[in-house]
């Protein structure tokens, strides 16, 4: 009994090692393995709003224009394009070789049936408001030559075309009903070889593709959500590209003689947000005495350990139509004055409140900055919060916020979505309750003008406003660092954070 | 014995109800929105509403519920709204890594924390006796992530001969079932030191020895199988905890286990993802109970389920 008991056992043991048999992902010759702190969620470019999903679209699918290493705007299946002088339209003329790789044409009719998707609100897609907000119509000039016309005029329209969401999809699979997120069909130079939930993503070579058969055979995408394990990893050769690496990790990294790190400025900011509905807070002073009170530059040297600088204005110095306006000195004497002017006693009582680990070194900032403050006499009440609580605490009107340690990443790269949403009066992100008429005109002005120049002059004028009025405190804009192994190259990474691994191959 | 195990199973549907509206209750009552995590931090008010409608979040709470038990007794423990997968799925796909991590572990543990008490009981107080104690002792205080991260560190860092991470063959289960193994062990040695010792020193074996039986067979068979009791407990519930996922360990070793879809569900307020697996682990834990309460009467007669 004992014995047949035990034979059973050995028997299931057995069977169940054999369903974990080694499968070829290996990281040599032309395949590579790329490990981020989580899996992709969905293969739908226009339902995608996260980081790794993005990264393995881009390989998957090719939008009308994309961003170049230095985030430009270029063709990619537009060949050019025609903005209407009033910012009221654009024209795009699209290649002739191009095919989906289900083998479906590329043509505009295709362009028209992926913008319907994503404008039609039945379809409830996640990105639905990045082009509803500002596209009316698309319209078949001809069999190569797609027109969209805006609602209004609409400046930045060419960086909302070449974010992730612009990806297009084969019309082909729309009609289909296909499930675009798990089965996607795109035109790109990769397509889905084989996808096993939190375990890895497979991405093939597509041997049609029209800018010509790239040189890697596979793409695999892992998720190693422990920071240290995704360091040892790539030191030890079990993959070849991580991101992002633990600042701590850095350093050591550096040394490894088989790894390159690459750093690269981002969009994305980090600051804290005042609640100017709160009474304390409604003098500017005491909002620019709490800017006077945080020494930037040892947060940026000593937190960040370097990955990343002061921030100059309320967006990321890549992103277009910045320009610097300025920092608030690191100078408590002039904080504790401008308390005094403003009538803050010693030992008022604020919040602060950040999440822990949203956002690179959010809590040590955030603890940092409570030291600051208290060294100008306020009583700092310090409270970290899990990711998905916080979300909701910002979404809720009777949360009553003091200062909240918050990060924007701009992802389209234009100065509009880092100011839209941010700063004007019924702005959908608007966690500081700010509100000056001034401000909101000169945006909406940016918004309709289509020449850069203008508008980084416009965006000027607004963020030396915003800067003066210190609805936050402002601190840093981030870097991102890549680790790449010595033997591949061609990995370089966008404003927005994305990993881009089209051009990479092995040496 | 038949009758018995038809109605621990008939036993678990209320268990397993209970179970389901605690967990129902419990994550509702969590503050945090499925919606906004789905919708994206860029997204604005009507993205959000747009995705609380999609995926059902509209209706009033017990409406939720009903569907929940509907789908439930049609065997659909419902659709993933971080993936939009079907939960049962998502958990097939990760359950094979979570059951072998689990089985190596335990054999692990099986071995090295039986012999290890074993021998300290046969020779208490002697130096082999202590030093097993003290190892112990630093197994049982050690946590199994650092334990892990150290065996990384030694294994395929600095002699690199087993990967660090994932789980697509044998070779990525070695250390981590040795982190989990290990530790546990620790705690079995000095059960079983602890409980053979008691058994030891009662008259039936002295008995035995003095009729003559070999040593080896005084200790293994005659003992032994009276000290068995406690440590197919600790087996037991080891087991089934380990079941549970050994979330430490799984994202310390990037496998894809029950454990780290929990953490990523609850991250997520991955609702049916979340309840549907915490179901899914509650009837895995019975049984393991059930299996444990049978083995009972195979090493010890006198337990008896009529």
């Amino acid at each position: 009994m004992k014995r047949n008991l035990l034979f059973v056992l050995f028997c299931i043991v057995l069977i169940l090692s054999a369903c974990g048999s080694e499968n070829g992902s290996s990281s040599k010759g032309n395949d590579i393995v790329v490990a981020f702190g989580s899996e992709p969620i969905t293969l739908d470019p226009q339902d995608a709003n996260d980081a790794v999903s993005n990264q393995a679209n881009v390989l998957l699918y090719d939008k009308l224009v994309t961003f170049d290493k230095e985030n430009n705007v270029v063709p990619e299946l537009a060949t050019k394009w025609e903005a209407a002088e009033d910012a009221t339209g654009i024209t795009f003329t699209l290649r002739e070789d191009v095919t989906f790789q289900d083998g479906t044409p590329f043509n505009a009719e295709a362009v028209k049936i992926n913008f319907e998707r994503i404008l039609d609100e039945e379809n409830k897609l996640s990105r639905h408001s990045l082009y509803a907000d500002f596209i009316e119509s698309v319209i078949v000039d001809s069999e190569y030559q797609v027109t969209f016309k805006f609602k209004e005029a609409f400046g930045p329209a060419l960086s909302s075309f070449a974010h992730g969401a612009g990806g297009i999809i084969s019309p082909k699979a729309i009609k289909d009903n296909a499930d675009i997120g798990k089965q996607p069909v795109g035109s790109g130079p990769y397509k889905l070889k084989k996808w096993t939930p939190g375990t890895e993503l497979v991405l093939e070579v597509n041997p049609e593709y029209w800018g010509g058969k790239k040189k890697l055979d596979t793409i695999t995408f892992k998720p190693v959500p422990e920071n240290s394990s995704r360091t040892i990893m790539l030191e030890n050769g079990e993959v070849d590209v991580i991101a992002p690496i633990a600042t701590q990790d850095i350093e050591r990294l550096k040394e490894n003689k088989n790894v390159t790190v690459n750093t690269t400025p981002i969009y994305r900011t980090i600051y804290i947000t005042i609640n100017q509905s709160n009474p304390i807070f409604e003098n500017v002073k005491v909002r620019q005495a709490l800017n006077y009170a945080v020494d930037k530059n040892t947060l940026v040297d000593k937190i960040l350990l370097g990955q990343g600088k002061v921030a100059e204005a309320a967006i990321g110095s890549s992103v277009a139509g910045y320009s610097s306006v300025g920092t608030y000195e690191y100078n408590p004497e002039k904080a504790k004055e401008l308390l005094a002017e403003a009538g803050i006693e010693e030992g008022t009582t604020i919040k602060l409140w950040t999440p822990d680990g949203r956002y690179l070194m959010d809590s040590k900032i955030a603890e940092f900055i409570q030291a600051n403050l208290q060294e100008v006499g306020f009583n700092v009440e310090f409270q970290k919060w899990e990711w998905s609580a916080y979300s909701n605490m910002l979404d809720d009107p009777d949360s009553d916020y003091d200062l909240i340690v918050n990060s924007w990443g701009t992802s389209t790269g234009d100065a509009d979505w880092g100011l839209r949403p941010l700063f004007t009066t019924d702005g959908s992100n608007n966690y500081s309750n700010y509100s000056n008429s001034e401000v909101d005109k000169l945006i909406t002005e940016g918004l309709s003008n289509p020449n850069i120049e203008e508008r980084t002059k416009i965006y000027n004028k607004a963020m030396n406003i915003i800067k003066d009025e210190a609805p936050w405190i402002f601190l840093a804009e981030y870097q991102t660092a890549t680790g790449v192994r010595n033997d591949l190259q061609g990995v370089y990474t966008w404003g927005n954070e994305y990993v881009i691994l089209r051009d990479a191959e092995r040496k | 014995m038949i009758s018995y195990i038809l109605k621990r199973l008939l036993q678990m549907i209320p268990t397993l109800i209970g179970v389901s509206i605690i967990v129902f209750i419990l994550i509702h009552s969590v503050p945090g929105d499925p919606a906004r995590m789905v919708a994206g931090p860029e997204a604005n008010e009507q993205d959000i509403e747009r995705v609380r409608d999609r995926l059902g979040l509209n209706d009033p709470l017990h409406i939720q519920y009903g569907n929940y038990v509907i789908g439930l007794l049609k065997g659909d423990l419902g659709t993933s709204m971080r993936s939009d997968r079907p939960v049962l799925e998502e958990i097939l796909t990760r359950f094979p890594t979570t059951i072998i991590l689990t089985t190596m572990a335990i054999i692990i543990m099986v071995i090295i924390g039986l012999l290890a008490g074993i021998f300290s009981a046969t020779k208490p107080n002697s130096l082999l006796d202590n030093t097993t104690m003290m190892f112990s002792l630093f197994g049982i205080s050690m946590p199994v992530f650092w334990l892990g991260l150290m065996l990384i560190l030694a294994f395929s860092y600095y002699i690199p001969i087993l990967p660090s991470g994932g789980n697509s063959g044998f070779k990525h289960f070695i250390l981590p079932a040795f982190a989990v193994g290990l530790s546990s062990s620790a705690i079995l040695a000095r059960l079983t030191r602890s409980s053979l010792l008691e058994v030891i020193h009662q008259d039936y074996v002295r008995t035995a020895r003095a009729k003559g039986v070999k040593e080896r067979s005084v200790i293994f068979v005659h003992a032994l199988k009276n000290a068995l009791i406690p440590i197919i407990t600790i087996i037991g519930l080891e087991f089934g905890s380990l079941l549970g996922g050994a979330v430490l360990t799984e994202t310390v070793f990037s496998m894809n286990g029950i454990g780290r879809f929990i953490i990523q569900s609850i991250q997520f307020r991955d609702y049916p993802a979340i309840q549907g697996s915490i179901l899914f682990i509650a009837t895995i834990f019975v049984i393991v109970n059930l299996i444990v309460d049978l083995c009972y009467s195979l090493v010890d007669p006198r337990v008896k389920y009529d």
